[in-house]
């Protein structure tokens, strides 16, 4: 347990949590409006759709073969004009059926990906391009003009508890942990992990390296559904063009929070801690009044850093000598 | 049996298809389709605007095409089509000369494409995130910069540099198509005929052999890289002919265009294969295709759509991977 | 010793002498039957007829030289690769190995050659990786742990920690894990092909106690390994494999390792003497390799040695004793860990310091992993002969073609090679990429050629050409040092052998002390064994 402490502590995810809660004290202190049991429903609102992107991505990164997914946004997107334009449109607006429905089709989504990648074996970063454009398009054909409005549930899930201090939409977030904690109690997560560390050797021990793919995929395409109510739920309304730019926040995340683009290791936490952390930095920018234009500069230059950093890291570990033998 | 015959047919079809002459085919499928399908595709006036629109993806996935050779991607590109854009408007509007412009530019370009390269090779982190972040930070800057408005204007060469009714000299089409013709043969040539070229390819094939057959991992990435930054912004600058003025988002559009253009042309993106005049036809293609879709009158949101599908499509036919079968 | 190998076939289950009692096996049906198992790729045949029988509790060793079709037969069973015709049956009923998860539920476990491991994920996950329910619970995991410490212990290996992740292991610990594995999953067969390469003797020997314990309760076991002590040691019964095809088959009882070497190798006579032209060269006294109290590891002990122009050097030894690194290091991408290596290309001796001034001063190196560090298959043939030496070609910084394939033409005559139309690397056969990239290095004039295994996966024919083109350099004053894995090439072709036993050179023999039992005895650290002498 100690070594593995002391393993932890030189990890990007030990990184990442550190630069979270640093950013999360120095907000708390120069913006406790922020946090105040009135506001913090709105801050949570903000930040969960692109905590859920980031979340999403973590699935097919893992699978390796450079693993990364594109259409994560276009899904946010889509399941969110889905949703407002079709379901609460023709009168579907019950969350019983609006949450499966969405659910489904975000695995399903994922799940196409996951097949033309494992099957037809193209690289995931031309499917899922691909799929970012068809997706993107698909939205405007589905819903051409933003609008719409979300039923009660969504404004309820906008709202907090405990006071004000548990905002609802976390509900979201917990169920993408559940989502996962599922599928790591079932093996799959293993299996992924497996399969992005080396495909041939679980080829070769019997795992059908093309199912867990597969799996991956539409595990992530669930959990950019889940993501794409959130997204209904901020913006109260559907809009075509808003589900693409989560995209590049995902990865930008996903890169934060340690997760190796290579595959075959990675957490959910980090990714998310780095989609906080993206947040985070924004709300400190605004808060200490620096202009909102330089959050982009600020984004580039924490990513910058902290990949450098990653990668200086990693290979200080693959420098460390192997055990003593015992010949 | 015959399952192995037809596997042998379609591997020699596709092994075709990776090669030349498929790219020219479908664009010219693609165009006889237009034809067909839409009153006056062919029209000189409207080739010569396809042309213009193709020319300014065309300049900016040449650039893509080095960085996919060499086995990266560049997500930096619309920050600095966005940059070469603002810094053009920028400096015409308080009056400096072409040169000074030009050269601003092409400094922007090496110095972002330099960084680029040289993290991505030293540090070995994946071209994707680092040019995800750099283009974050140029896209940021020229925000800062321009505060987020309008601004500037274009010189006044550009306009007609850039216009469908111009035309270069004796070539009836504008300036600016040939100058993306003439980059792109250009670099075809030089990419077939120099020894950091075909070092370029060599690096994309094979990386572990490349460094035997004394390439060096770290000039070579940092070259494609700078040439593909100095494209952009350059691209940029032309746009400016277009926009008039100085739009920070004007690059965009062109972050995803780009790669597809790559692909659509046949450069793999696995590194190693492909060239420069197949992104030519690429970018070519897509127009045709993109114009085909407005002509049927489809929405923008449709014609990406079926745009996303062709690419997945056409990487189909000649794209695939080995199976791990195959690798243990 | 009396039989011949001109019987394709004989049944290991009819021969009774063996030396265990095989009376369960005779009456029982045999754990694998494989029957003209068949498997081309293009226009080499890698397995033209795989026949094999298995019976239980048994070990029978296959044995064949590179490229003579054991790995193709493996990943067949293995249901890696699907044999092109032939048939295999399992415990006498037809088994479809058309995916790994047939043949392992077929009861076939494979170890294969590489380390298969997934590097990130702990030691208990990787034993247990695609083995019964993925679910993760307590009670599972505790049952799961008891298990693996048992097999490991069976290992000698209770020093692996399971909740290590595999990357922190050695290469040993990290082969165990693959042979625990397999332990794991309760095979019918299994199948180690060369799994023992990296262990040492004390768990080489637990492994070996194990597998005839599990015998002993019926388990049939394929062993595949390069070292004749192990084979004799551990197998019951010998399958020789030449050129794709079953040769011969001998039980414990009516084989020895002189009679196996000439069964694989299948060659009567121990040296070819026609074929030996070194007498014929001049050596010159020009040094062009010097290494004073040379250490390639940690730990491993100094040596000396110098290599004159003129000489074909073997550098042998079993895999991983530093040969490997030896050669890295001449070429400047090995460091060592102590002392001095000088080498000369064209000019004196210098040190070495790294690759890229070692190809300047005429040192080249050709790498033994063609596929991963030799050529660009995607890429024409020219890229692949061109790319380091084209500054030769160009003016004013742009190259000539015509000139590269000028030159082209004459270095692929030297190689003995005929170029056909433009094409890729990837359409030539091995032996003719392997020409390609030797090519590639002539066209640096080098004065010491660095070859890593070169004839390994080349058809025969080539082989030749190969080794003529090896004393031609030599006969033109270049030094030739050459990295092989082959005991008949070692024999045939050298001056000299340098043989690496635990990190240094352990034995240098001069080339009319080179024979296989003089080289196997130095593999394994021994000058000369007892009774091993004399067949020459």
């Amino acid at each position: 347990m100690n070594s593995r402490l002391q393993r932890l502590s030189g990890s990007p995810l030990a990184v990442i949590a550190g630069l979270a809660a640093a950013l999360l004290a120095v907000n708390v202190v120069l913006t406790p409006g922020l946090f105040s049991s009135g506001q913090l429903a709105n801050t949570a609102n903000l930040l969960v759709p692109t905590a859920l992107a980031a979340m999403a991505s973590v699935p097919s990164v893992m699978s390796g073969r450079g693993g990364i997914d594109l259409s994560i946004g276009p899904i946010l997107g889509f399941v969110n004009v889905v949703f407002v334009g079709v379901l609460v449109a023709r009168g579907f607006d019950s969350g019983w059926v609006v949450l499966p429905v969405c659910l489904l089709l975000g695995a399903a989504l994922g799940a196409l990906n996951g097949a033309i990648v494992a099957f037809v074996r193209l690289q995931p970063v031309v499917v899922t391009l691909g799929s970012y454009l068809v997706l993107g398009g698909a939205a405007y054909v589905v819903m051409p003009q933003p609008g719409g409005s979300v039923p009660g549930w969504c404004s309820y899930l906008s709202g907090a508890w405990l006071g004000g201090y548990f905002p609802r939409s976390l509900l979201l977030i917990l169920a993408a942990a559940a989502l996962w904690a599922a599928a790591r109690r079932l093996g799959v997560a293993g299996l992924i992990l497996a399969v992005g560390s080396e495909d041939r050797a679980a080829h070769t021990a019997g795992v059908r390296i093309g199912l867990v793919r597969v799996a991956a995929y539409a595990m992530g395409g669930c959990i950019a559904a889940l993501g794409g109510v959130a997204l209904s739920v901020l913006i109260s309304s559907g809009d075509p063009g808003v589900g693409r730019q989560y995209t590049l926040a995902a990865i930008a995340a996903v890169a934060l929070g340690g997760n190796p683009l290579a595959g075959g290791r990675g957490s959910m936490v980090g990714p998310f801690l780095g989609a906080a952390s993206l947040f985070l930095i924004q709300t400190l920018l605004s808060a200490t009044h620096v202009s909102s234009l330089w959050i982009q500069v600020v984004y580039g230059l924490v990513l910058l850093a902290a990949v450098s950093f990653n990668a200086t890291l990693s290979s200080r570990l693959a420098a460390r000598p192997f055990p003593a033998g015992t010949s | 049996m015959t399952d192995r015959r037809s596997e042998t047919v379609v591997r020699a079809l596709r092994s075709n298809l990776a090669g030349g002459p498929a790219q020219l085919l479908t664009l010219i499928a693609v165009f006889v389709a237009g034809t067909g399908a839409i009153p006056g595709f062919s029209e000189p006036s409207s080739v010569r605007a396809m042309l213009v629109i193709a020319s300014f993806l065309g300049i900016a996935a040449l650039g893509q095409t080095l960085v996919v050779l060499v086995g990266g991607i560049d997500l930096s590109l619309p920050a600095m089509i966005g940059a070469g854009n603002v810094i053009t408007a920028h400096l015409a509007g308080s009056g400096q000369p072409s040169g000074v412009i030009f050269c601003a530019v092409v400094a922007v370009g090496l110095l972002v494409g330099t960084i680029n390269g040289l993290i991505a090779s030293v540090w070995k982190v994946p071209p994707l995130v680092v040019t995800l972040a750099t283009g974050s930070v140029v896209g940021g800057a020229i925000l800062i910069w321009t505060n987020a408005s309008l601004s500037g204007r274009a010189p006044d060469w550009l306009i007609p540099f850039t216009s469908a009714a111009s035309s270069a000299g004796p070539v009836p089409v504008a300036p600016v198509v040939v100058l993306w013709i003439v980059l792109g043969l250009g670099g075809e040539f030089l990419l077939r005929r120099t020894h950091r070229g075909r070092q370029i390819y060599m690096l994309g094939a094979n990386r572990e052999a490349a460094r035997l057959m004394l390439v060096s991992e770290r000039t070579t990435t940092t070259l494609c890289f700078a040439i593909s930054a100095v494209l952009g912004g350059l691209t940029g600058l032309l746009l400016t002919g277009f926009t008039g003025a100085g739009l920070y988002t004007v690059g965009d559009p062109y972050l995803f265009l780009t790669i597809a253009s790559v692909v659509v042309g046949g450069t793999s993106l696995l590194g190693g294969r492909g060239g420069m005049v197949r992104s030519i036809l690429g970018a070519l293609t897509l127009i045709a295709l993109t114009t085909i879709l407005v002509g049927e009158s489809l929405s923008a949101g449709a014609q990406q759509a079926v745009l996303g599908a062709v690419i997945v499509a056409v990487t189909a036919l000649y794209g695939r991977e080995r199976r791990v079968g195959d690798r243990v | 010793m009396n039989t011949e190998p001109k019987s394709l076939y004989d049944p290991i289950v009819l021969e009774a002498t063996t030396g265990r009692d095989d009376s369960d096996a005779s009456t029982t049906v045999p754990v694998l039957e494989a029957g003209a198992l068949s498997k081309s790729f293009g226009a080499t045949h890698a397995l033209v007829d795989g026949t094999l029988t298995v019976p239980a509790g048994h070990v029978v060793a296959l044995l064949g030289e590179n490229g003579s079709g054991k790995s193709t037969l493996v990943k067949i069973l293995s249901g890696v690769l699907r044999p092109d015709s032939g048939t295999v049956l399992v415990e006498g009923a037809v088994a479809k190995l058309k995916t790994p998860q047939n043949a392992l539920r077929a009861g076939i476990v494979t170890v294969f050659q590489e380390i298969l491991v997934a590097p990130h994920r702990t030691v208990l996950q990787n034993l247990w990786l695609g083995n019964g329910p993925a679910r993760e619970t307590r009670k599972l995991d505790c049952e799961r742990r008891k298990r693996a410490s048992a097999v490991l212990e069976t290992l000698a290996s209770e020093d692996i920690r399971l909740d290590d992740t595999v990357e922190r292991l050695d290469l040993m610990q990290q082969q165990v894990c693959v042979i625990a594995r397999a332990m794991l999953r309760e095979p019918r067969l299994l199948i180690l092909d060369e799994s023992t390469s990296t262990l040492d003797i004390t768990r080489r020997d637990a492994l070996f106690a194990s597998l005839k314990a599990r015998c002993a309760d019926g388990m049939a076991a394929l062993f595949i390994s390069h070292r004749m002590d192990e084979v004799l040691a551990v197998a019951d019964g010998f399958v020789a494999l030449r050129s794709g095809s079953v040769v011969g088959t001998r039980s414990r009882g009516n084989a020895d390792a002189a009679d196996l070497i000439r069964l694989i190798s299948g060659e009567v006579a121990t040296r070819d003497a026609a074929g030996h032209t070194a007498t014929s060269r001049t050596v010159s006294d020009r040094i062009v390799v010097q290494a004073r109290a040379a250490v390639l590891r940690p730990g491993s002990g100094a040596f000396d040695l110098s290599v004159r122009a003129g000489d074909i050097v073997g550098l042998a030894g079993l895999e991983g004793h530093g040969q490997d690194e030896f050669l890295r290091a001449l070429a400047g991408l090995h460091r060592l860990a102590g002392g001095e290596l000088l080498a000369a290309g064209q000019g004196d001796l210098a040190p070495v310091s790294n690759y890229r001034r070692s190809v300047a001063c005429g040192v080249v190196y050709v790498p033994r992993d063609r596929k991963v560090e030799g050529m660009a298959d995607v890429l024409p043939i020219l890229d692949n002969y061109g790319v380091p030496t084209l500054p030769h070609d160009a003016v004013f910084g742009l190259v000539r073609s015509g000139h590269t394939r000028r030159r082209f033409r004459r270095d692929a005559g030297t190689v003995n090679f005929t170029p056909g139309k433009q094409q890729s690397m990837g359409r030539l056969s091995g032996g003719n990429q392997q020409k390609v990239i030797i090519a590639r290095w002539l066209a640096a004039q080098p004065g010491l050629i660095l070859l890593n295994d070169p004839t390994r996966g080349v058809d025969l024919k080539t082989k030749h050409e190969l080794y003529d083109l090896f004393r031609n350099l030599a006969a033109g004053g270049a030094a030739v040092v050459m990295l092989s894995s082959e005991v008949d090439e070692l024999v045939h072709l050298m001056d000299r052998v340098l043989v690496f036993h635990d990190g240094s050179v352990a034995t240098d023999l001069p080339h009319d002390e080179v024979t296989s039992q003089a080289l196997v005895a130095a593999y394994f650290g021994q000058r000369t064994a007892d009774g091993l002498q004399g067949t020459r």
